[in-house]
């Protein structure tokens, strides 16, 4: 089911709200079974078929975890880190089957000119959602930092609706303590006003912003998909265009889980804090899908970058090589796996090794930086200040690594995003005389107005930030503050833009549902 | 702040946003641009409807409304054309449209009442009464039409009634800028169709050519398909206004509106390939004027360009056994 739907809307979200805080009155647990059921229900409505697989992965992971911790409390660790091992093979091992299993057979079959046969296997919904987040949930249990709870309370932290299709990818010790807090299942209207806030803002950027650009890109796109060359502008327009429909999206998207967790009194932690003002490609990254990146950095790339760090320092390497060693090649494999996390395609897999060079060179830049500027100190000299300019020009130049990754992320082929690409640089002509020029102008109002929410309006916990919008918002409200510092009160003008903005949001449906770019995922 | 409970401050938070839909669903448009609305779509036909019953000031004498069969099947410039060879002239249209439901039927109608007097309405009619109402009707129909649930357990009346004003907006926005919006306000005689649209055989099959039978198989996988989604009716007999409400109540307000113009109203039954011989409820339309069963035609794959549509051709075989019939009518309402 999609939030934005009207059997969302209208059907399932007053039906799970009423129902939970009715039995809420009667036990808190009533609440907790009534939730949960209603949110198997909810991931249910998509493909029943694949409900089982949810269930599965729920009842493995409660029991594994739970073995992990006994034999943690029992100070087994080699036997925590064996029971450990077993949980990520079974849960990866589903997961490469269900996304991966398709892609290899097919590959191996082009490279290897073989005709291994494999049935379609269609992906289950949110299964990378789901599966990172019971990966997280057995790695916190190993390290110690998730407990033994009772199977409703892991059947509800594991199925939570809003967060289950897309995140934001939480961790034990973010939820559990608060549907286990004594609040919850009561019916508190001060959180049930903050969330229908953020859930309108949130829908308001899918369904009218995201949606509209997606008319625009999607037109862009298949013509590239069909062989048409690109000019030039179209080719700008498609990459800006995509870029600001798949953050409109995925920020709406999470500003509706963050809304609907909030309604039913979780705070969910935020996933997105305005990446595109960021002026680096390591911000940007801190900054967007700020749960994955904190998975990865946390499960991938650590554990990856303390062997290879502590190689370089036994083969005592210096300069380059250890560079490469320490940062450059774990970061590169990390962005390759979040690629391929994102899909089973080349297109994402060479998406993901574009922002390992990307975050390699910037990490190269920051390396150079720390160094002049210590020589500097050490000469006595001030320290380097950036200058009005520079800071424009870095900021350019990620959102121009940004544009052409995401040409990469949504072209249907490499083949196609190369074409795309080719027209940027103006080798499939300037200007293309058969192109929609009223489309193009269109599109450049669009675009602008999509730049100037982006660029002077604040983000949605900036917006919301004397409610405590999102479990860990104390420690990005003042980050990258926006020009334009409106914050939401609940007085009239406050009332007022909550119910034409919620308005807007539900009547922009009716263009026609469109999947969140993430579900796919 | 408002000195006021949270509670409070969420509930005005809704009224807001519902105030703001019920205002937006008030915004005036223009009606010539709303049945302009699902131009480039399978309906889009609608616009024509529209230029014709509007624009032209030929008149309409024989005016055939109905679900996709009747357009597919009845071939208004042939039917015309043989009505004139047959010393009877007679201007024929054709305002049938893609996928069934009464209530669109409605809408068209009264655009045809309040500009025309047609003679003779013939009404489309299959084997099953329709139990909801057509995906084009909340795009047309004026707004005091999708307003009115109309009978009982309308359950098209919801999704209709959230669309209003999102329509509504959008026509607001396209009265003001029309351009920008891409519907015209102005009617251009250089692109308007003609008195007479066919709505047979290429023109219904767009992506093929309407002329080629389909194949047997293809014939009884579509038979099957249809009949796999066919359900008897689940409720007594006596709440037939109840389950089958958008084919009666809107049957019974077409009716209305001819009888007010004194045209005489006919039913045309157009079976699907192998189809029954029988209408549920033939009775019901028995009550508003005659019905005429085309059940020969069902026997007959040659004639059909998919399970339940017929090609040029078999359009052709149809509308000549029907000129007989709209002749007698049309003498009877001299």
């Amino acid at each position: 089911m999609l939030f934005n739907s009207f059997a969302f809307i209208f059907g399932f979200l007053p039906l799970t709200f009423v129902i939970t805080y009715l039995l809420g009155r009667w036990k808190q647990a009533a609440a907790k079974v009534a939730l949960t059921l209603m949110s198997l229900g909810f991931y249910a409505w998509w493909r029943p078929i694949h409900l089982p697989l949810l269930l599965f992965s729920i009842v493995f992971n409660y029991y594994v975890g739970a073995a992990i911790q006994r034999a943690v409390a029992a100070r087994q660790g080699a036997r925590a880190n064996l029971i450990l091992t077993f949980g990520l093979v079974v849960d990866l091992g589903v997961l490469g089957w269900f996304k991966y299993a398709n892609f290899v057979a097919d590959n191996a079959n082009a490279v290897l000119h073989t005709h291994f046969a494999l049935a379609h296997i269609a992906l289950p919904l949110a299964i990378s959602f789901f599966t990172f987040q019971k990966i997280a949930y057995l790695v916190d249990s190993a390290r110690g930092d998730a407990f033994a709870m009772r199977p409703l309370d892991f059947a509800l932290f594991a199925s939570f609706f809003p967060q289950l299709i897309a995140g934001p990818i939480t961790h034990y010790k973010e939820i559990v303590p608060q549907i286990n807090g004594p609040l919850f299942g009561r019916l508190i209207w001060r959180n049930v006003m903050i969330g229908l806030v953020i859930f309108a803002i949130g829908l308001f950027k899918k369904t009218v912003i995201a949606d509209t650009l997606s008319s625009y890109a999607n037109p862009l796109f298949a013509d590239a998909a069909h062989g048409r060359a690109l000019d030039t502008a179209f080719s700008w327009l498609a990459a800006i265009t995509f870029t600001l429909q798949l953050y409109f999206d995925f920020s709406g998207y999470s500003d509706m889980a963050i809304g609907l967790g909030r309604m039913f009194g979780v705070k969910l932690p935020l996933n997105f804090h305005s990446p595109l003002r960021a002026r680096s490609i390591i911000d940007y990254w801190r900054r967007w899908h700020m749960t994955l990146q904190r998975f990865i950095v946390a499960y991938i790339y650590q554990p990856l970058s303390l062997p290879l760090s502590r190689f370089a320092a036994e083969h005592d390497l210096k300069g380059w090589p250890s560079f490469a060693m320490e940062i450059a090649i774990p970061i590169f494999i990390t962005f390759v796996l979040v690629g391929l996390w994102h899909g089973a395609g080349w297109t994402f897999i060479v998406f993901g090794a574009m922002h390992g060079v990307y975050l390699s060179v910037n990490e190269a830049w920051n390396l150079r930086h720390k160094t002049r500027s210590r020589k500097r100190r050490k000469q006595g000299l001030p320290p380097l200040v950036e200058k009005r300019f520079e800071k424009a020009l870095y900021h350019l130049i990620t959102l121009i690594a940004i544009g052409y990754s995401n040409v990469m992320f949504r072209a249907a082929s490499v083949k196609d995003a190369l074409s795309v690409w080719r027209g940027s640089i103006g080798l499939n002509g300037a200007y293309d005389p058969n192109m929609n020029l009223q489309q193009g102008v269109e599109l450049g109002v669009v675009i602008l107005l999509g730049v100037a929410i982006v660029a002077f309006m604040p983000n949605t916990q900036q917006i919301m930030r004397r409610f405590a919008p999102a479990y860990n918002a104390a420690e990005w409200v003042d980050v990258a503050p926006a020009m334009l510092r409106w914050t939401w009160t609940p007085n009239w003008a406050g009332l007022l833009f909550a119910g034409v903005t919620l308005f807007l949001g539900v009547m922009f449906i009716q263009r026609g549902q469109a999947v969140f770019l993430y579900f796919n995922f | 702040m408002l000195p006021l409970r949270a509670r409070r401050k969420t509930l005005l938070i809704l009224a807001i946003a519902f105030l703001t839909a019920v205002a937006a669903a008030m915004l005036p448009d223009d009606p010539y641009q709303r049945w302009q609305l699902l131009d480039g779509t399978i309906q889009k036909n609608v616009r024509w409807i529209y230029e014709r019953t509007n624009f032209d000031p030929t008149p309409i004498d024989v005016a055939v409304l109905g679900p996709s069969r009747s357009a597919a099947d009845v071939d208004s410039r042939e039917l015309e054309a043989a009505l004139r060879g047959m010393g009877t002239p007679a201007h024929v249209v054709n305002f049938s449209l893609p996928e069934a439901g009464r209530d669109i039927n409605y809408a068209v109608a009264r655009e045809l009442f309040k500009t025309k007097s047609p003679k003779v309405l013939v009404v489309g009619i299959i084997e099953k009464p329709s139990r909801f109402g057509h995906p084009a009707f909340k795009y047309v129909a004026p707004r005091a039409l999708v307003a009115d649930p109309a009978y009982f357990i309308n359950l098209n009346y919801l999704s209709n009634l959230i669309y209003l004003p999102y329509r509504q907006m959008e026509l607001f926005l396209a009265d003001l800028w029309p351009s920008l919006m891409g519907l015209t306000k102005t009617f251009n005689p250089e692109t308007y169709r003609g008195s007479n649209v066919d709505t047979t055989g290429a023109q219904f099959f767009p992506t093929r050519s309407g002329s080629v039978p389909a194949s047997h198989d293809e014939l009884m996988r579509g038979v099957h398909k249809l009949e796999r989604g066919m359900r008897p009716p689940i409720l007594p007999a006596s709440l037939r206004d109840v389950e089958f409400g958008d084919e009666r109540h809107y049957i019974r307000e077409i009716a209305e509106l001819a009888r007010a113009k004194g045209t005489r109203l006919v039913f045309l039954d157009l079976p699907f390939y192998t189809g029954p011989d029988t209408i549920q409820d033939e009775s019901f339309y028995r009550q508003f004027g005659d019905v005429i069963n085309a059940s020969f035609l069902a026997g007959h794959p040659e004639w059909y360009a998919d399970y339940a549509h017929l090609t040029a051709h078999g359009a052709s075989v149809l509308t000549a056994w029907l000129v007989p019939y709209i002749k007698k009518e049309l003498s009877k309402a001299e």
